[in-house]
């Protein structure tokens, strides 16, 4: 697996929603403390980048390059079961040129999936509700891009 | 498309006075054939995907032009792999896609001034879509990527909706789409059709596992590639022998009942905006 790793020392930040959300579901997102963290994934990086805890904080890791099974990925969650960076990310933004990113809660790019658009970004997976489980909190597993 | 935005925002309205305690006043409802087609990726799902991003990078190459940028697309016009839906082309090329640096995705690193700017807008003017079940997900409103997102959908906020909501609804469904008893004996006559193929795995996850751990078991490179490759095309024309298209897409409908109400008025919306989207693709398409 092929993988670049950035800072591992745990950060902390205040934790700031981005935006207030109105009625129809969506709304304008402002600059948070959380935005310092969120820049370490710069733009059009060509990155898949990911977070240890929602917000864009924790431990910071990306990927560059379809990736089968995050526990092969440097960093991430320092758990006994060296689960690495698989059931580890909390937050995610993709910052790939010219593709979709795609992750998958089992490794090898199997189970639920989620097709996350360039230039697009999720804060907090802890709300993100997965049937057949509680949520998308340190869940996925592998990831690859999708080019169309 | 404003009044497919009007629309929403009634639904938003009802969702929120049903949570207010007026459940009961709330109809429940129906999916629309064309939303029933996108939560089951009916066919031909995969290649209206590739449709939509064909048209949106040749909107985005025409943005980023008119401001002086030469933008390069890079799709490959192929299919999104899928388990009961494989792209069999692409597996005899590349397997599952397990080959460490694959693919090289991500073009040319140096980008000259502006470039960042005339692509992806304002850093400061984004939205947040939030569904139903709880993913939020955060974009820019500015910038060439967003125009084409607008040009194609008509606001990049429905562009949002187009493409979340189907995966929201399709995550929903998998769980029982999985223990269905059809799926079940499906995944038992795949497995026979892989066994007869000299490949003995219980299902799709251990034959996917099996070509990972080739690459971790010292094989030299190539020879794994070829396993992997062997095994992905063998797992494919299985799981078309298997009758599993046609299966999921008959199963999925009955689980659909299951969709909330919510789900179901989303899913309903984000339909009439995919249509609306892929007409304007393929005027962009072939003019």
């Amino acid at each position: 697996m092929r993988t670049t790793q950035g800072p591992k020392t745990l950060r902390r930040v205040g934790v700031v929603l981005v935006g207030a959300l109105v009625s129809v579901g969506a709304a304008m997102a402002f600059p948070s403390a959380a935005q310092a963290d969120r820049n370490q994934c710069r733009d059009e990086s060509g990155l898949l980048c990911f977070w240890q805890h929602r917000n864009f904080s924790g431990v910071f890791g990306h990927v560059e390059f379809s990736n089968g099974d995050w526990r092969y990925l440097d960093g991430g969650c320092q758990e006994p079961d060296g689960r690495h960076w698989s059931n580890c990310a909390s937050s995610i933004r993709n910052e790939g040129r010219n593709c979709e990113a795609v992750v998958y809660d089992l490794p090898n790019y199997a189970g639920a999936s989620w097709v996350i658009n360039r230039d697009t970004e999720a804060a907090d997976l802890t709300q993100w509700g997965m049937p057949g489980s509680d949520n998308w909190n340190d869940k996925i597993s592998s990831n690859n891009w999708w080019c169309g | 498309m404003a009044r497919l935005r009007s629309t929403g925002i009634a639904v938003t309205v009802a969702a929120a006075a049903a949570m207010a305690g007026c459940a009961a006043e709330a109809q429940p409802a129906t999916l629309s054939p064309a939303a029933l087609d996108l939560a089951v990726r009916s066919a031909p799902y995969q290649q209206e995907q590739v449709l939509l991003a064909r048209a949106e990078r040749t909107l985005t190459r025409e943005c980023m032009a008119a401001k002086g940028y030469s933008y390069t697309e890079t799709g490959t016009g192929t299919v999104l792999d899928d388990p009961w839906r494989p792209d069999l082309e692409g597996r005899r090329l590349r397997g599952y896609g397990l080959a460490k640096g694959d693919p090289p995705v991500n073009g040319p690193k140096k980008t000259p001034p502006g470039y960042l700017r005339a692509l992806t807008g304002d850093e400061n003017r984004r939205a947040t879509l939030s569904l139903s079940s709880g993913p939020r997900f955060t974009f820019a409103t500015t910038g060439c990527l967003a125009e084409s997102r607008a040009r194609l959908y008509g606001d990049v906020t429905d562009a949002a909706r187009a493409a979340y909501v189907p995966q929201e609804a399709y995550n929903a469904l998998l769980p029982s789409i999985v223990g269905d008893p059809q799926t079940r004996e499906a995944v038992q006559r795949w497995s026979r059709c892989m066994r007869g193929r000299g490949h003995s795995y219980a299902s799709a996850s251990e034959a996917r596992a099996a070509a990972a751990g080739a690459y971790r078991a010292e094989r030299p490179g190539a020879e794994a590639h070829r396993f992997e490759i062997r095994v992905a095309v063998a797992d494919g024309e299985c799981a078309l022998a298997a009758g599993f298209p046609g299966l999921i897409d008959r199963v999925g409908r009955l689980h659909a009942g299951r969709l909330t109400a919510r789900q179901r008025e989303d899913l309903n919306t984000a339909a009439e905006l995919r249509a609306a989207g892929l007409r304007q693709a393929r005027r962009i398409i072939e003019r």
